[in-house]
């Protein structure tokens, strides 16, 4: 990576662009989640504010934003005040590795798949130092709870990727996308549907989501490690969990499902398409199913979802290595 | 229309090389900035390890520690193993440190208790001679063992760590693996409970 | 092992059951109504708990049943009611405090002369605590003139499905100052007793007291007390023509004999007073309906 200005400007503006687009998504999600929610429930979500309730979630960003920070006596002020930043960034530099299009890809690394599980384990300490820092047993609960089962997930997800990083001989996130076709047929999801199963599970668990929402349930452990937080800690703990989502689902849709190729016209729409396909299953998922039990959702991916993925990856190695 | 995003983001690079290719007179050459990017990660290392030292309390110790593998992942950017930096953020900081706050967090400490305060002067000065020995004997050894780092050609750090392991260095590789094997064995040896039976010693 | 491993493929079969399930909802019509353009029936709030109230007076419907035999005040668990018994035995002030009141339905149950009822009033709206203690006279006062003086609104679709009995009389209901030839019909009405008998003994009321109450001349609807009930005179409730459609729904026309019927289903069933507000289920058999509100949805 030479330090020329070309690359300066380049990464500096993606930096910007992305934080638009976190913004953005996080009001697209919160819309799309209680839409969604709502019809799921027979009922029809947010409709009075704007057009089919569209500024709805702007009005609640702006809420955010105006409430008072209130945080409890005796936090450790560093810690408390570091854990909602923490939690942001780093999702920030996820998103540079990713093929937006062709020509669209903020930072060309050969590694970039390495770039992407290395940073998200960043966004676990975030849980911790949150739920340490509110000085709340039920905090530390959660945030204990929270790390227990993203560090677990993590692996699955990587014995995943790993399968399809296995067919394309690459780890470059453009290159795994060029050698996928227009056409569904030709794309990675036909020749590795169990890695593409077990990485929708995965993903689901990483991004501590329903159903495995637990560190964060409402009814369990009041709100887990994010309890304390409120006003714009709040909304940075939440925006980042959508920019996880989102950044999830980029990387599944460029691994299993063809990134920015289309039947029609490459570009970066068909990522956006793809992306928030995925995320509307995790919406989807989430108000289907109840809430897993803890010592269930660990059993549930060292028992089944770790095996799997071995055995996935062994299976993938065997058939290379004799047909291909 | 990706042709055209192309041509764009061409021109634009064009421009942006002819700028500074203009204003390279006055900008910092790329010696310079490595040397700040090297400056910056000393600052990390050397904050990372007073703070993970001198810091009375044990989870602003282990933020310490953090900070301290942060600057040691920079440093192996600075010398081209971008493969190695991004390892040492997944492992040391996603893993390692975890367990580590895990460890702190629930167990009992004390904010009094004798970690809190600072050790003796006498102990202070041990611990510095301590701490200069290793420079003092292998510093000359390392410096001149990769004295050519700064003109050797970079590589692809993640092939080539990947080729060695599995053919110069696969003996380690498995002996690597044996331990990690026997280490997991170990810890679900201990935790084991078998159910209805009594905790095995 | 084996079995593990194919229980857990039968319950991925069993998630993707579920999933559909959701998606057919997703894609299925929304259930709920949206509530300032869109109002849930009068059908269905024919059968709303909502604050109590003094049924109209037979003869006069100004004047209440009352017997001031205080049954409904020692019955209501959050003790509510205040009953001032004047020197005959009608009541001279009779205040009910609705932020102490569960909506039980104890009073209505207790009382021996058939005197309170639940109203429909859904759209209850106050803005201060005093507000909240309903002076049920002055209210019933107002219903009740406002009854005579025929000030009502068009008579609301769901009575003209009423009984036939029913039918002659409500036209005239809300004509304004045809309350004389609600007389006529009224006693045509009283041919039809098994019908008649079906319907329940407060719709009787106000045909009867059609006469007395324009007789009375009582031009003045709106009573003065400041705790008059805000629901009546709220202009900012949704719909008033509702609500005194709802409140002329107890009056509205069918006949039946004054108090020979009116005696009889209140021995048998005081719990069916609610059922008396709502001229469709006239047609309907009496039937025990003492706490269980309409499952159905409206959908306007």
């Amino acid at each position: 990576m030479d330090l020329s200005l070309a690359i300066f400007v380049q990464i500096i503006a993606a930096v910007l662009l992305i934080i638009a687009l976190m913004v953005g998504n996080a009001v697209v999600m919160v819309y799309m989640e209680r839409k969604v929610a709502g019809f799921i429930q027979r009922r029809p979500g947010p409709y009075e504010v704007g057009p089919w309730g569209t500024i709805q979630a702007i009005c609640d960003s702006m809420k955010l934003l105006a409430k008072q920070l209130y945080r409890p006596g005796n936090v450790d002020l560093i810690l408390y005040y570091l854990a909602p930043v923490l939690a942001f960034f780093p999702v920030l530099l996820l998103f540079l590795p990713i093929p937006f299009g062709p020509w669209l890809t903020a930072l060309h690394i050969n590694e970039g798949i390495v770039l992407i599980l290395a940073f998200a384990g960043l966004g676990v300490l975030s849980n911790l130092l949150a739920g340490w820092a509110s000085n709340n047993k039920f905090s530390l609960l959660g945030a204990a709870r929270a790390v227990a089962q993203t560090v677990a997930y993590e692996i699955p997800m990587i014995l995943a990727l790993l399968a399809v990083v296995f067919l394309s001989g690459s780890m470059d996130l453009k290159r795994i996308t060029e050698q996928q076709g227009q056409w569904p047929w030709e794309w990675n999801i036909l020749l590795q549907p169990l890695a593409f199963f077990i990485y929708l599970v995965s993903l689901v668990g990483e991004t501590n989501r329903a159903p495995f929402d637990l560190p964060e349930a409402e009814s369990e452990l009041t709100a887990g490690f994010h309890t304390e937080y409120s006003g714009m800690g709040f909304a940075l703990f939440f925006l980042s969990e959508y920019a996880n989502m989102l950044l999830v689902s980029f990387v599944a849709a460029v691994f299993f499902l063809g990134g920015y190729k289309g039947p029609i016209a490459d570009g970066f729409w068909w990522l956006f398409i793809k992306a928030y396909a995925v995320m509307f299953f995790m919406v989807w998922i989430r108000w289907t199913f109840p809430r897993v039990r803890f010592d269930q959702l660990l059993n549930l991916n060292w028992k089944w979802l770790l095996p799997l993925g071995l055995l996935n990856l062994w299976a993938t190695a065997i058939i290379m290595k004799i047909f291909l | 229309m990706n042709d055209l995003i192309g041509q764009v983001f061409n021109a634009i690079g064009a421009l942006l090389a002819d700028l500074e290719a203009w204003l390279s007179p006055y900008l910092p050459g790329q010696s310079k900035v490595a040397l700040l990017a090297f400056g910056f990660y000393v600052l990390l290392l050397l904050g990372g390890g007073l703070t993970a030292i001198l810091a009375r309390n044990l989870v602003r110790a282990t933020l310490g520690l953090i900070i301290t593998f942060l600057g040691v992942a920079g440093f192996y950017l600075l010398l081209a193993s971008p493969f190695l930096a991004m390892m040492q953020l997944l492992i040391y900081i996603g893993a390692v440190c975890v367990l580590i706050f895990f460890a702190i967090m629930l167990t009992k400490n004390t904010s009094d208790g004798e970690e809190a305060s600072l050790p003796r002067l006498a102990n202070l000065i041990y611990a510095f001679l301590a701490g200069l020995a290793p420079l003092v004997v292998a510093g000359p050894l390392i410096v001149q063992g990769t004295k050519d780092i700064v003109t050797r050609q970079p590589v692809d750090s993640g092939t080539n760590l990947g080729e060695g392991l599995l053919s110069i260095d696969l003996l380690s590789f498995e002996l690597i693996s044996i331990i990690l094997l026997v280490a997991m064995a170990g810890a679900v040896y201990l935790a084991w409970r078998p159910s209805g039976g009594e905790e095995r010693a | 092992m084996l079995k593990a491993i194919w229980d857990n493929i039968k319950g991925l079969y069993s998630l993707l059951v579920g999933m559909s399930i959701t998606g057919r909802y997703l894609l299925s019509p929304v259930e709920t109504i949206h509530f300032p353009r869109q109002v849930v029936d009068d059908e269905i709030m024919a059968s709303f708990r909502g604050p109590i109230q003094l049924t109209l007076g037979k003869k006069d419907p100004t004047q209440t049943r009352c017997i001031s035999c205080q049954m409904c005040a020692k019955a209501c668990p959050g003790h509510c009611l205040t009953v001032t018994k004047g020197d005959a035995k009608a009541p001279i002030q009779w205040l009910y405090d609705f932020s102490y009141c569960c909506l039980c339905g104890a009073c209505v149950e207790t009382c021996p002369t058939g005197a309170l009822e639940f109203s429909h009033k859904v759209y209850l709206v106050t803005v201060s605590r005093q507000e909240l203690i309903l002076d049920l006279l002055s209210d019933l006062k107002t219903r009740g003139t406002q009854l005579g003086n025929q000030i009502v609104p068009p008579v609301p679709p769901a009575a003209k499905e009423a009984s036939p009995s029913v039918a002659p009389a409500s036209p005239s209901a809300p004509a304004t100052l045809a309350a004389p030839t609600s007389a006529p019909p009224a006693p045509e009405t009283k041919t039809d007793p098994p019908k008649a008998a079906e319907i329940k003994p407060d719709a009787a009321k106000p045909a009867q007291t059609k006469e007395p109450a324009p007789a009375s001349g009582s031009t003045d609807p709106v009573a003065a007390s400041p705790a008059v009930n805000s629901a009546t005179n709220n202009p900012a409730t949704n719909n008033p023509a509702t609500n005194i459609a709802n409140d002329v729904k107890t009056g509205a026309p069918a006949q039946s004999e004054p108090k020979a019927q009116t005696v009889a289903p209140q021995e048998l069933a005081p719990a069916t007073k609610p059922e008396t507000k709502a001229n469709p289920v006239a047609n309907k058999k009496i039937h025990d309906h003492s706490s269980r509100p309409a499952k159905k949805r409206g959908h306007k």
